[in-house]
């Protein structure tokens, strides 16, 4: 034995008997081992797993594991290499990985990792060794891969009975099946439903294994036909914590079908409307249905929201962001106390719009407690062409607090260069909306309402608006048939100007020559050639003793008709001559005309007065008797003639049956089949 | 494709195209409004308006704005998705023509391929109004039955006449409906039609103050009032469409796909 194999010797004697001959470390939290191995130059060896934790999950691939080395005395171990094995718990080696260090004298560490997603769901070792020619140490420490987050839905129906406008209930049960809590789960559900939107549901406390959640949404939208739809569902979340994409669960549908009401309607134009739909935890009062508007002009509205629980809400409102240039919230986000209710404005701009009819999409979120209730309410909006120098009317009809009445708010603006005097606003209500008037209350100027030809006509009086001035008018219109006919309200204004247009041709004004304290009648006749059915009214004013019983009078004129109006009137007793104003006023057009009006003194009449003595009653009577039966015998005579001529005059204007009319169309017919026959 | 009685038994769509050799008889209102009464009854209805000449359709529902429509199809410059516009009141569904001064020209290929699209689309419905006068014989074959418009003046009766002939001659369904009846001294007498019409007449439409209206306020008349007497007249035609054609009841083909309309038991009666 040479003298450095002796040493070694020593060496190797002296560290067993000296040193403990192993040390181990170990806790529950910790999974740091060290072991103490006195040849050659003995090192310690220790390692820790990722965040020190006992337990990984395969999704997040290759796992580091750090180690160091550290020379127990004061030597230098040479360079060595390593091996990490993960050994599953019957024993057979899962994956085996390389490791080195070069020759040390002092502490160093490393890392080695392994490849979780290889792993299967278990318990395992990884067990870590370096050795050279002379020395070796190795460290084990246990861990356990878990399954992530999986969701499985199970159980997917429908509320049983549906019918046409009615909410859907969606029943779902959400399992987790995973040894993971998941984050950020969404709930979606789907449907070949018309219009029918995706929506979802925030899902966020499902813990883990053996957990299971069942859902229940109450959505409106999804039955507005008869006829059988399939719904989807399906959720989206993340496998963990540090997860960055979404995994989407199966897929699950259910058939159900949505059946007209159990009554038979009465008409086909009673469409049951569709309610507001609820929030969760929150209430719309108001919902915009319908805005009309002019280019280059910005409209109003309102979204009314209210909190119904015992918390404080949060309601976010979003539209798309294509739509921000265009559409403005007064709010964005508004926390909602308990019981609070809420208007956020909407302000809509339709610059840059041509005309058309535009949906705008509102967004509506509610959060409370962490739960998240999302609802997208559609505006219609249509913008028409814009006539220059004319007041701007702007319709907007809107739906309130889930009871389907209407609330339509007009307003009127005067652009720079207009002002309104004694003008006129008329919205027009079409008579298949409501039952009766006493279905609509109209305010906010001074109106009166009349009804004809299929439409209710309000009537807002004007009486001065200024440059750039606005008025509103409201109509509260209660339990609407349709939302449809909601649409056609229209408003138009009547704004006298002195232009003489061209649509209202005037064709003849005639006035008697009146005499004092006598009666008469001026007669007019106008042509309106316009290319709508509009309004025109027709007004006439005189000097203080003339009495014109119907001043003004307003009558619906359809494209080329001739209009003839009488305006009776009652002469004071001033004689003379002096002239009437007469003025024809029709939407974008007016006249005014001058009537020569002629009032003769009556003739002085002369009378021979005889003084008689007062008769008894029954002369009286008998006077009176005498002249009634007089004019009820003419009454009667005149009544006949009247009824004869008018039932002959029906007579003779009614279709007749007529034969030779009859050969006529034979023979015609006869030629025609001749002709084509000659053709074939 | 089989015959029922007067009627065709068809595959989904049913193709009714409203016709007439005279203009102005009404065949623009009475398209409009059955489409209408259609939709309401919960069909789905598909509105062309094929006017090469004076298409008018826009002008009754407000959507005289719209561009491109049947030219587009006509000319294959869109898809039949692309050319479909809604009308928002009635969510009725509409292919408008422009309005244009010069008559958008059409030859028989052009538009054998637009009725093949209208024919494979998915609606319950399509109802064609067309220009006056007589068409191209592939339409014939494409169609699945015609209502020839006519007034009750000689004019237009000898004109619904001839093209009764025409339909009856190429073997397409055809009914006769008189349109603005107001039984005045110089009309044909309604009897008088009965007795020399040969074919079937599907409604008599009474003459009504409410059709202008609506066409000034781009309301259809059987929204704006639906209890008159015009609009009772439609009601019962749609009625009487839906009876005897065999389309199948609203709803119950609302979603049947291409392949499933031709599963045994699926789409239109047998």
């Amino acid at each position: 034995m040479n003298l450095h194999a002796m040493l070694m010797s020593f060496v190797i004697f002296a560290s067993i008997a000296i040193l403990p001959s192993y040390s181990f470390a170990s806790s529950n939290s910790s999974s740091t081992l060290s072991a103490n191995v006195v040849v050659g130059c003995p090192f310690s060896l220790s390692m820790d797993l990722p965040s020190n934790s006992l337990t990984v999950i395969p999704e997040y691939g290759n796992y580091l594991i750090s180690y160091e080395l550290k020379p127990l005395v004061n030597c230098r171990v040479p360079g060595m290499d390593g091996k990490l094995l993960i050994e599953s718990s019957n024993g057979s080696i899962a994956e085996s990985e390389s490791a080195s260090v070069k020759s040390f004298n002092s502490l160093v560490n490393g890392t080695v990792g392994f490849n979780a997603s290889e792993l299967e769901i278990g318990n395992y070792n990884a067990s870590l060794g370096f050795k050279n020619n002379q020395t070796e140490n190795s460290i084990t420490s246990a861990f356990t891969v878990l399954a992530p987050v999986s969701i499985v839905l199970k159980n997917f129906t429908v509320s049983s009975s549906v019918t046409i406008g009615s909410p859907v209930n969606f029943y779902i049960e959400l399992s987790n099946i995973g040894n993971y809590s998941p984050s950020d789960i969404e709930l979606f559900i789907n449907s070949t439903a018309p219009g029918a939107r995706i929506i979802t549901n925030d899902v966020k406390n499902i813990t883990a294994y053996p957990s299971t959640e069942n859902v229940t949404l109450t959505e409106y939208g999804f039955a507005g036909k008869p006829g059988t739809y399939t719904a989807y569902a399906y959720a989206e979340y993340k496998k963990s914590a540090h997860g960055r994409n979404y995994t989407k669960s199966n897929v699950l549908n259910f058939t159900y079908t949505v059946n007209l009401p159990s009554h038979s309607a009465p008409h086909p134009i009673t469409v049951p409307p569709t309610p507001i739909p609820k929030i969760p935890k929150a209430n719309l009062t108001t919902v915009p249905l319908y805005l009309t508007s002019v280019p280059n002009a910005t409209i109003g509205t309102s979204i009314g929201i209210s909190n119904p629980s015992n918390s404080t809400e949060t309601i976010n409102f979003t539209v798309p962001s294509y739509l921000s240039n265009i559409v403005k919230l007064s709010e964005n986000s508004i926390a909602l106390s308990a019981g609070g209710t809420v208007s956020v404005n909407l302000q809509i701009n339709s610059r840059n719009l041509s005309s058309g009819i535009y949906n705008i999409p509102i967004n509506v979120t509610a959060t409370l407690n962490n739960r998240t209730s999302v609802y997208t309410d559609y505006v219609t909006y249509s913008v028409s062409g814009k006539e220059p120098n004319k007041p701007v009317i702007n319709t907007a009809v809107e739906l309130l607090n889930n009871t389907n009445d209407g609330y339509i708010v007009v307003s009127i603006s005067t652009p720079s260069n207009v002002t309104i005097t004694n003008g006129t606003a008329i919205t027009y209500l079409p008579q298949g909306l409501i039952p009766n008037e006493s279905y609509m209350d109209a305010y906010g100027v001074p109106n009166n309402i009349t009804e004809s030809n299929g439409y209710y006509y309000i009537e807002w009086h004007i009486s001065k608006l200024g440059p750039n001035q606005n008025i509103y008018a409201y109509v509260y219109v209660k339990r609407p048939s349709s939302q449809l006919l909601m649409s056609g309200i229209t408003t138009n204004i009547f704004v006298p100007t002195s232009s003489t247009a061209s649509i209202l041709r005037l064709l003849y004004v005639d006035s008697p020559t009146f005499r004092t304290y006598g009666n008469g009648t001026t007669e007019v006749e106008l042509l309106y050639t316009g290319s709508y059915a509009e309004n025109i009214t027709f007004g006439l004013t005189g000097p203080y003793y003339m009495t014109i019983h119907n001043s003004s009078q307003t009558v619906l004129a359809v494209p080329n008709q001739v209009l003839y109006i009488y305006f009776n009137q009652h002469a004071g007793g001033i004689a003379g001559t002096s002239n009437e104003k007469l003025y024809i006023t029709a939407p974008n057009a007016a006249l005014n005309y001058s009537v020569a009006l002629i009032v003769m003194p009556s003739p002085v009449n002369t009378t021979t007065t005889t003084t008689i003595k007062p008769n008894a009653l029954a002369t009286a009577l008998n006077s009176i008797g005498n002249v009634a039966r007089k004019y009820f015998i003419v009454l009667i005579i005149v009544a006949l003639a009247i009824i004869l001529s008018l039932a002959y005059y029906s007579y003779n204007n009614k279709s007749h049956y007529k034969r030779d009319r009859i050969d006529r169309i034979e023979s015609i017919k006869k030629q025609i089949k001749r002709n084509l026959d000659e053709k074939r | 494709m089989k015959s029922d009685s007067n009627f065709i038994v068809s595959d989904r769509p049913y193709i009714l195209r409203i016709s007439a050799q005279k203009g102005g008889v009404g065949k623009t209102t009475i398209a409009v409004n059955l489409s209408v009464a259609l939709k309401l009854k919960g069909y789905s209805v598909l509105l062309v308006d094929a006017d090469a000449s004076n298409p008018s359709v826009g002008l009754h529902l407000g959507l005289e704005n719209s561009t491109g429509g049947f030219i587009d199809l006509l000319k294959g410059k869109a898809n039949l998705e692309y050319t479909v516009i809604t009308h928002g009141p009635t969510g009725l569904a509409v292919i408008c023509s422009p309005i244009s001064m010069q008559a958008f020209g059409m030859n028989e290929h052009e538009v054998e391929v637009a009725y093949n699209t209208l024919k494979k689309s998915d609606y319950d419905i399509v109802i064609v109004d067309t220009q006056p006068g007589y068409f191209p014989d592939v339409i014939t074959r494409k169609i699945d039955h015609t209502l020839i418009v006519t007034n009750p003046d000689m004019p237009s009766y000898m004109s619904a006449l001839r093209l009764s002939e025409y339909f009856s001659s190429r073997k397409v369904p055809n009914m006769l409906l008189v349109n603005r009846v107001s039984n005045k001294k110089y009309e044909i007498n309604i009897k008088e039609i009965r007795e020399t019409y040969e074919g079937e007449i599907a409604a008599i439409v009474p003459e009504d103050e409410i059709v202008p209206v609506s066409i000034a306020s781009k309301i259809p008349a059987f929204l704006l009032s639906p209890k008159n007497r015009f609009s009772k007249a439609i009601l019962d035609l749609a009625e009487k469409l839906i009876e005897e054609s065999g389309i199948p009841k609203a709803g119950d083909s609302a979603y049947i796909t291409k392949t499933d309309k031709h599963k045994p038991g699926a789409g239109r009666k047998k």
